[in-house]
């Protein structure tokens, strides 16, 4: 949620309509991989290295791509914008979680 | 010879490993435990002790040799030592250049390892060298992955995660069958990311 609100504000603020949209995109997945490697360090002494990494990393990519591209289009509130990359943060963290339940156990 | 390059960054990683590992170490608990009472009564060789925070996992009673390539991580975890009830000796060593006779010992652990040394087949090749014929090798290690997009993920804070610390995109499977072992188990622990391996020398 952390990251996810975090890459929704930073694109807001930092994009706006009218930037070029391939541009807005990478810049989002840019701006969201930096918001997970800071909450990184703060979060992995406490939940674990990969508990931590994979579900922000992808949390912040795929947020920071999608609110940048949209950011680029229409004017989103800050507050909208966060919103929206919060709720993509939980949607990814909870698929995380279910992939690894259904990798679990002996494979060979 | 000793790999200077990441002897150095495991030194520099001494201070902080233990608590950066905290959480992770609370987790794998169980599993690292569950590996570790596979522990039999034979020589025993543990690969990258670190500062120690397996010992408390080991089964008493054993005989363990632990290396390790850093001297910091080394002196960390000599201060465990006394607080195990078997023989644990600690020796600082690069596994890709190990100091020991052909078929020295009956098991080999290792726990995180094969994610940093630099030829890791060559590392592999030496515990192979080590073991006993028919002796087992039983692994707790983090690798890459092979879905989408963990791998992909994986494969792009690679290059960072490796100036720092460990690889995380390594298929480590690969390298041990690439060494000559034969694959027992694999157990997935964390996506297929993290995992324990169970193999035997030929």
């Amino acid at each position: 949620m952390t990251i996810g609100g975090l890459s929704g504000l930073l694109t807001a603020w930092l994009l706006a309509p009218g930037n070029e949209m391939m541009t807005g995109m990478l810049l989002g997945m840019v701006l969201g991989m930096l918001s997970q490697g800071v909450s990184f360090l703060v979060w992995i002494p406490l939940f674990g290295d990969f508990e931590i990494m994979i579900p922000t990393m992808l949390t912040g990519m795929v947020s920071g791509m999608l609110l940048g591209m949209t950011n680029t289009m229409i004017s989103l509130p800050i507050e909208v914008s966060s919103l929206i990359g919060a709720s993509i943060g939980v949607a990814l963290t909870w698929w995380v979680r279910k992939r690894n339940q259904d990798l679990q156990g002996y494979v060979q | 010879m000793t790999d200077l390059a990441t002897q150095t960054k495991w030194d520099k990683n001494a201070k902080t490993y233990e608590w950066a590992g905290m959480a992770a170490e609370l987790r794998w608990k169980p599993e690292k435990k569950a590996l570790f009472e596979m522990m039999g009564r034979g020589s025993i060789l543990f690969v990258a002790v670190g500062p120690g925070v397996d010992f408390k996992l080991f089964p008493p009673n054993r005989k363990i040799i632990g290396v390790d390539i850093s001297p910091k991580m080394l002196e960390l975890a000599q201060k465990k030592v006394p607080h195990y009830s078997g023989e644990l000796e600690l020796r600082q060593m690069d596994v890709q250049a190990l100091e020991f006779e052909d078929n020295s010992f009956d098991q080999v652990f290792t726990s995180c390892t094969f994610c940093s040394v630099p030829d890791p087949v060559k590392g592999l090749n030496e515990l192979r060298r080590v073991l006993k014929p028919g002796g087992d090798l039983k692994m707790f290690e983090h690798t890459g992955s092979q879905y989408f997009p963990f791998r992909q993920m994986l494969a792009l804070m690679n290059p960072i995660a490796e100036k720092f610390g460990p690889s995380v995109n390594r298929n480590t499977l690969a390298n041990v069958q690439n060494a000559g072992f034969v694959i027992h188990r694999v157990k997935n622990i964390y996506l297929d990311i993290v995992k324990t391996i169970e193999a035997m020398a030929p």
